[in-house]
């Protein structure tokens, strides 16, 4: 068990590590200039100095060789310093971290919501003894992950705010104004959820075992919840660290579409400004939530499949 | 005193698609009655109605199911609810896959008894216990807290015979219940449900392709094919005056050990073909097979014998070097191919090639039966296109398939066409050598026969040589020269097939041939 | 495909497949739909709502919406189809090699592409997009790259799966060399359920592409893209609701046509 978690960890570490490099390949080999960008304000009149480019240049350690400019980035990276925002002059690491709670607070909301209608409507679908009830309740997930989410948010704003003025269409003040980011953010990610957890209960409902429940005389119902929902949740939990990634990367469409603050602004403002640091710090941020969810879906795995418990101790 | 279950007139379809039409059968009190019939007769879809579990898209179109006096077509729901597993209980055909995976074996017993009220949370744990012991299961208490998956095939089916006991029913329908099992756990199995069937007096309903099993174990016998029944009586009467014609062919279809085999034994010959000598195979620590040594004489057959696990299918691999020995020597022709790799490797599969088990799996899906059967010789290089495809209809018409199927897909065919197809893609290149692994266990058995039949015809057309891989003694006993018995990677006896089929010297041996179903009642005939 | 079309008894399925073709018809002739200019507006009908005239309304220089939003497929949906060219060429060869030679070279590349589904797709195209600077070919490239790893996977685990069967070791016995085998009996066999993934990807490809539109990374207006579209609605909600309706409600169809369709090539591939 205790190799099994080494290994599970190790495996993490390595992801994290090349997330970074990967980062670091996109954003500094690639070709761009985010320092022309800033000194020139964007605007090509304003004339710049050469010399005001290498002392920028200089500033952002971008005249050492690549090697070396890896190496001093990833130790750096690992005290947790990306480097100074180029469009702010801020801790870019600070900056992302600082972000987080208004995110955090809309995504777990959206989560909680996809959780509850994309499960309910894969359970309700694939329980249902009436066709026309499971046909239109399994469409639903299908309809939902197909809705660009920036439309969706658009539209409820039109509705609940200006047509019912019933919700703040903007900002980032109380939990009302929680709700519409929440709702738009929930649409795709319960899609996902429904999709798969009502595809692997359909896999489930086809087992012969399922079979031989109903002949002991067993419910629809426990059959459901006694039996094939614990085997169906195997596979669901595997999306867990893809959905929360589609989470972090659907705050970048919600707080533009609703003017909140938060890491998707951060986000959309750095990608804008090519202010490298801070995507960078997204990204591997991005890449730490994704890591640990896994992590602790590996970990969850075993209470739920003995099989898998059974692997592990065979492993170890 | 009136019948416990009627079926009258029964009709079921899929879809539209007639599965079952005009079925009907009596099943008494403590009776055992067998519906034998080979795929597609309609005999799993019965059995399912009787228990109200048609897979999804079945319907009851007529008909009638009376059990213990009422219409079982006519329950709602919840009525259903209260026989299944009370009253009508079902033993399933692949233990493996019939209980749930994350479940301990014990809960999933006491749970016929909790749904019903036979047994409180508090007692069930204990019941399920004494139900896993009378199904014959050593130490109950341990068994009852794993899991499945860590408990034989065997051990999973007398679980599922202890659930199915559980709630005292007056039925136990029993689809097919040991055919996924080794013969000898196949025996002791069915001996098990006998006698506890008898002890309480529950009548059985048993499902099965398998005239022997069914000869064994029923006292009334109902033949069923193409949805429909042809023909029904007791044991007896079906075994000894079969009145249908699809009865005589089942009986003379279905491999005993009392036939004539197809051919006469040859006797041994020391012209050797292939040598194999102290082979051995080590998967990932475990030994597969261990220290196995025989010659296969040219135009002769040597057949291996063996349940699941004993290794047989990987020395076969091995001889066609599909897997690499560990150590030992193999020879073919008096060439030393232990080692042989790459090109001249590929070149030397003209002279040996191959006959699967599963004639679904080893045609490419996307072939035609031209394309399937010509791809050997277009790997040699073998003619022009035009020349492959004469070869491939010539093939085609040697083993006795219409011109037809050679535009068709695989798919398109029977299960037997299919094997055909096979065997004439093996035969594609003139090779001396054909390995059939199990050619005929995915089949019918009037199927069984004719493919049989087809290979004997063909050695003595060509002069082939076979090795020939099957755990059923009675059918290696129709073409088999030479006989050789594996049990757990080592070769427990070795000789010529007459002495080893009727004067067995390993007890092993012995016990396969015991357990091989329909012996006293089809030697009787 | 012409398979997939013959079955009229699916009539969603029909209606999918007329969404998509309209689409594609769109982005290469828009001029067969719409007489009327996507980048001259007429001043004197700006911001009417839909009518014959305009169907889908005009815009705050009255500019005709349904032309912007047919000539807006162009742009989007070259975006598109270059995205998912990009992630299936690249992510299927990857997955081939790895499946098909497995040992060091099968760990290195599925342990890259690991990378890859650890940052998600959207994060990833905005950080290629940073990189390479905006522009809709740019967004292509980002979204393509961003999608090519489950393109690699898919196609390694067919590739292990089919090799795996039966029928290929039976290839294999009957002397067939290697090329042979991958060619003839891996390749089409694995293929059917990675084009079903591509079709998917098209419809997912269109989501990502005109987000990032959306946001401001894509075409320099005033040349319409639909992503941009709803982005240029958006100052108008509360009083001209077609602005952003309409161009979304494309963007919808299509994604949902696309699903539509690579669920029925999934379906008949089983």
């Amino acid at each position: 068990m205790s190799r099994y978690l080494l290994r599970r960890l190790l495996q993490a570490v390595f992801v994290l590590w090349a997330a970074f490099t990967v980062s670091f390949v996109i954003l500094y080999l690639l070709p761009g200039d985010a320092i022309s960008a800033k000194l020139g304000g964007g605007e090509a009149s304003v004339s710049v100095t050469p010399e005001q480019i290498a002392a920028a240049r200089a500033e952002y350690g971008l005249n050492d060789a690549l090697p070396v400019q890896y190496g001093k980035r990833l130790i750096a990276a690992l005290q947790g310093d990306f480097g100074r925002s180029i469009a702010t002059g801020d801790d870019a690491a600070n900056m992302v971290v600082s972000a987080l709670p208004p995110t955090l607070a809309v995504t777990g909301f959206a989560l909680v919501l996809a959780i509850l209608f994309g499960g309910g409507v894969a359970i309700a679908g694939t329980c249902t003894r009436h066709r026309w009830l499971s046909n239109a309740l399994l469409a639903l997930p299908p309809l939902g992950i197909s809705l660009p989410p920036f439309w969706v948010g658009l539209l409820l704003i039109q509705f609940f705010s200006f047509q019912l003025r019933l919700l703040p269409a903007l900002g980032s003040n109380g939990f009302e104004s929680l709700i519409l980011p929440a709702i738009t953010l929930a649409i795709p990610t319960g899609a996902i959820i429904g999709q798969v957890l009502a595809k692997s209960l359909r896999t489930q409902l086809a087992e012969p075992y399922t079979e031989i429940a109903l002949a002991k005389g067993a419910s629809r119902l426990r059959v459901h919840f006694g039996h094939i929902l614990r085997n169906a949740a195997v596979p669901t939990l595997t999306i867990a660290g893809v959905v929360a990634g589609n989470l972090i990367a659907g705050s970048v469409i919600t707080e533009t579409v609703f003017s909140r603050d938060g890491l998707g602004r951060v986000t959309s403002s750095a990608v804008t400004a090519q202010d490298i640091p801070v995507v960078q710090a997204v990204i591997v941020l991005a890449a730490l939530v994704f890591v640990a969810i896994n992590l602790a879906v590996d970990l969850i795995y075993p209470l739920l499949d003995p099989r898998i418990r059974h692997r592990e101790t065979a492993d170890a | 005193m009136s019948a416990l279950l009627t079926i009258r007139d029964l009709a079921v379809s899929y879809k539209g698609l007639s599965a079952v039409h005009g079925v009907g059968l009596e099943v008494h009190r403590g009776q055992i009655v067998a519906v034998v019939g080979e795929s597609g007769s309609g005999k799993s879809t019965t059995a399912h109605a009787a228990i109200g579990l048609l897979p999804r898209g079945g319907r009851i179109d007529r008909g009638e199911i009376t059990f213990d006096g009422r219409d079982l077509t006519k329950l709602s729901d919840r009525a259903w609810r209260s026989v299944r597993g009370r009253e009508i209980a079902l033993v399933p055909q692949d233990p493996t896959v019939s209980l749930n995976p994350v479940h301990r074996l014990g809960d999933q017993v006491a749970e016929v008894l909790l749904i019903h009220g036979l047994a409180d949370k508090r007692t069930a744990g204990a019941e399920a216990v004494k139900l896993l012991r009378k199904a014959g299961i050593s130490d109950p208490e341990a068994r009852a807290r794993q899991y499945p998956h860590e408990l034989s095939g065997g051990l999973r089916q007398r679980a599922l015979i202890a659930a199915a006991l559980a709630g005292r029913p007056k039925l136990i329908i029993a689809d097919e219940p040991t055919s996924a099992l080794d013969v000898t756990v196949q025996r002791q199995i069915l001996d098990h449900l006998e006698e506890l069937a008898a002890e309480a007096g529950t009548a059985v309903l048993l499902i099965t392709h398998d005239l022997g099993v069914a000869s064994d174990r029923a006292s009334r016998i109902v033949v069923l094919s193409q949805g429909s029944v042809v023909e029904e009586g007791t044991t007896g009467e079906i075994l000894s005056a079969p009145s249908e014609t699809y009865t005589r062919n089942l009986l003379a279809a279905a491999p005993s050990l009392s036939d004539t085999p197809l051919r006469e034994p040859k006797p041994p010959s020391s012209d050797v073909l292939v040598s194999v000598r102290d082979l051995g195979k080590t998967f990932s620590g475990v030994r597969a097979v261990d220290g196995v040594s025989f010659d296969i004489a040219r135009g002769q057959t040597l057949a291996l014998v063996g349940e699941s696990g004993s290794g047989k299918s990987t020395t076969a691999r091995m001889i066609l070097r599909l897997e690499t020995p560990t150590d030992g020597v193999v020879e073919f022709d008096g060439r030393d191919i232990t080692t042989l790799r790459g090109e001249e490797l590929r070149r030397l599969r003209r002279r040996f090639q191959l006959v699967y088990q599963n004639p679904y799996a080893s045609l490419n899906p996307k072939f035609s039966i031209e394309d399937v059967i010509a791809e050997p010789l277009r790997a040699f290089g073998v003619g022009t296109k035009a020349e492959r495809r004469a070869r491939a209809a010539e093939l085609v018409k040697q083993v006795a398939l219409p011109a037809s199927v050679l535009k068709r897909k695989p798919a398109e065919l029977s299960g037997g066409q299919r094997q055909r197809a096979a065997i004439a893609r093996a035969l594609a290149l003139r090779p001396e050598l054909i390995v059939a692994d199990e050619p005929v266990s995915a089949l019918d058995v009037s199927v069984q026969a004719q493919i049989l039949r087809l290979l004997v015809d063909l050695q003595a057309e060509l002069g082939l040589t076979y090795l020939f891989i099957s755990h059923d003694l009675a059918v290696v006993r129709q073409i088999a020269d030479t006989v050789g018995v594996l049990r757990g990677g080592k070769l427990v006896e070795l000789g010529p097939a007459p002495d080893v089929l009727e004067r067995p010297r390993a007890d092993y041996t012995r016990e396969l041939l015991a357990a091989i179903p329909g012996r006293k009642p089809l030697e009787a005939r | 495909m012409p398979d997939v079309l013959v079955h009229t008894r699916r009539p969603g399925l029909v209606l999918a497949v007329a969404v998509l073709a309209f689409a594609l018809l769109a982005a290469i002739v828009p001029a067969l739909f719409t007489g009327q200019d996507p980048l001259a507006g007429i001043p004197a009908e700006k911001m009417r709502g839909p009518s014959l005239a305009h169907l889908f309304g005009t815009d705050e220089t009255g500019r005709d919406i349904f032309a912007r939003v047919l000539h807006g497929a162009a742009l989007s949906l070259q975006a598109t189809v270059l995205a998912v060219v990009v992630s299936l060429v690249a992510g299927s060869a990857l997955g081939l090699v790895a499946g098909f030679r497995g040992g060091v070279l099968d760990s290195a590349i599925m342990r890259c592409v690991d990378v890859l589904l650890a940052i998600p797709s959207i994060l990833l195209s905005l950080a290629l997009v940073t990189a390479l600077g905006f522009g809709t070919t740019n967004i292509a490239i980002a979204v393509g790259i961003a999608n090519l790893a489950q393109f690699a996977r898919l196609m390694r685990a067919e590739v292990l799966r089919v090799r795996s069967g039966v029928f290929v070791e039976a290839a294999r016995a009957g002397g067939v060399r290697w090329t042979g085998v991958l060619g003839r009996h891996v390749l089409p066999n694995a293929l059917g359920p990675v084009l079903a993934l591509a079709t998917l990807t098209f419809g997912t490809a269109v989501l990502e592409v005109s987000a990032l539109s959306f946001l401001g990374y894509g075409a320099t207006p005033p040349t319409p893209e639909w992503g941009s579209l709803v982005a240029g609605g958006r100052g108008f909600l509360a009083t001209a609701w077609w602005m952003t309706t309409f161009p979304g409600l494309m963007v919808a169809a299509v994604v949902l046509s696309a699903n539509r369709l690579s669920r029925a090539i999934e379906g008949d591939v089983r």
